[in-house]
């Protein structure tokens, strides 16, 4: 279980990458929401910031650029792009940087 | 039928569901206005598409789920949680003269799973049965005015048929009919509640919800804090929470060995960190799942070791992020797959992790 120092750093590497991917969204994408309006469980397409494909394709360009992480075209990385904080998941995961 | 098996039939055949949403249509020279001043999201939404937002309380709390569906200067409305009474005392007396509720006058018939389309388009035909997402389309072979809404809470594939009373029943018996060869089963909305839960959907209907803000809830997408009328009391209302607890709703799932756990107080390495509002034992994921309002220096995925603390045997929960299954829509190709052949199809697992 994660306490203290380990707790604190998971934390803060989420909310970086979470900072991230808000950055991809707004700078990249021009969802027109300010970053703290952007909610972690927000869905990213249908619903929510209601993306389209091609909006996907830039997604994932700009998550890339910034994290360096590329997410693949698999079962994995569709559904990694389900909402914000699947992104995030998919990153650490990507960069084993899961607990 | 019971709930589990109505649940299973969501994840992996086909359901038909009585809506009980509020229906109003709101007609008149200030149609416009009148809605806009309703809805706290951008009204950018033409005809034959659906705005997805909230109807608050007058503090700017969430009162219902909520749906904009402009037809020409007319706009449709959908509200689950309230009635149509409530809808038009929402907005306003003015809109109120130019607006009908239609409940009484017309049902709203919802299909939702991932063969969904295949029944649909027994019934419609391919080109009503494959409309995108938060879309509409007029059905006329259901009725002058009848109207199909492609829309969902579960994740699955999800219609809604708005269609006059005189109309209604012989349309529930030909789905009836038809729905024969998908097992269609009738549900009622315990059914789709649980799983707008699994999906990280809000429901009017999950307990504890109600009254609560936006932020809270993981909804602001669905608001604008520059609302020309209701931005104020939005804004008022996040900052109020925000200093008061920054609670935010979270996901969490418990081990697949445990019993269901008790709604009540959390606690986490000794400290109270927020409350398990609702939940159940999902029988697709073999496990309980819930939401719980969780401290916001714990909501976030994979945090364990939150236990319960009420008078049972205590149990350990974990954060996740929604959704929580691999809802088998996403995988269902409407050009490749049939009902008929799901055994033989081979997708992904709906619960991740699990072996196809």
């Amino acid at each position: 279980m994660l306490v203290g120092e380990a707790l604190a750093t998971y934390v803060a590497r989420r909310e970086h990458l979470l900072a991230q991917v808000r950055a991809v969204l707004i700078e990249d994408l021009r969802v027109g929401l300010p970053a703290e309006q952007i909610d972690p469980d927000t869905p990213l397409f249908g619903t929510g910031l209601a993306l389209d494909s091609i909006d996907a394709v830039d997604l994932i360009i700009g998550l890339e650029r910034r994290t360096g992480v590329r997410m693949a075209d698999d079962v994995p990385g569709r559904l990694g792009l389900r909402s914000v904080d699947m992104v995030v998941n998919y990153l650490l995961a990507a960069k084993g940087e899961t607990p | 039928m019971s709930t589990d098996a109505g649940h299973r039939a969501v994840r992996e055949g086909v359901v038909l569901v009585r809506s009980t949403a509020a229906r109003v249509m709101v007609r008149g020279e200030r149609a416009y206005e009148q809605v806009e001043a309703l809805c706290p999201r951008d009204l950018f939404v033409r005809t034959g598409q659906i705005l997805h937002s909230l109807v608050l309380d007058p503090a700017g709390g969430v009162l219902a789920d909520f749906y904009v569906a402009p037809r020409d200067d007319e706009f449709l409305l959908l509200a689950d949680g309230i009635d149509d009474a409530q809808l038009l005392a929402a907005l306003g007396s003015e809109a109120a003269q130019a607006s009908s509720g239609l409940t009484e006058s017309h049902a709203l018939i919802s299909l939702a799973g991932p063969y969904a389309w295949e029944l649909l388009a027994a019934l419609l035909g391919p080109e009503v049965a494959t409309i995108g997402y938060m879309t509409t389309v007029p059905v006329p072979e259901l009725g002058p005015d009848a109207l199909c809404l492609r829309t969902g809470t579960t994740g699955e594939y999800g219609y809604d048929l708005l269609l006059a009373h005189a109309e209604a029943e012989a349309c529930v018996e030909r789905l009836r009919t038809i729905g024969e060869r998908f097992d269609l089963i009738e549900v009622d909305h315990a059914v789709l509640d649980r799983c707008a839960l699994e999906n990280g959907f809000f429901s009017p209907r999950q307990r504890g919800l109600i009254g609560r803000t936006p932020i809270e809830l993981q909804l602001q997408w669905r608001v604008r804090y520059d609302h020309p009328g209701l931005g104020p009391t939005l804004s008022a209302a996040r900052d109020r929470h925000i200093e008061a607890s920054g609670q935010r709703l979270s996901w969490v799932i418990g081990r697949l060995e445990d019993p269901p756990a008790e709604l009540g107080v959390l606690v986490r390495d000794g400290q109270e960190i927020g409350e398990l509002i609702d939940g159940f034992h999902s029988p697709i994921l073999g496990c309980f799942v819930g939401l719980a309002l969780l401290d916001p220096r714990i909501a976030y995925p994979w945090i364990d070791g939150i236990w319960t603390s009420s008078s049972g045997t205590p149990l350990e929960l974990r954060v996740e992020a929604p959704p929580l299954i691999q809802n088998r829509s996403l995988f269902v190709d409407p050009k490749k797959h049939v009902y008929a052949h799901r055994h033989t199809d081979r997708f992904p697992p709906i619960v991740p992790g699990e072996d196809s």
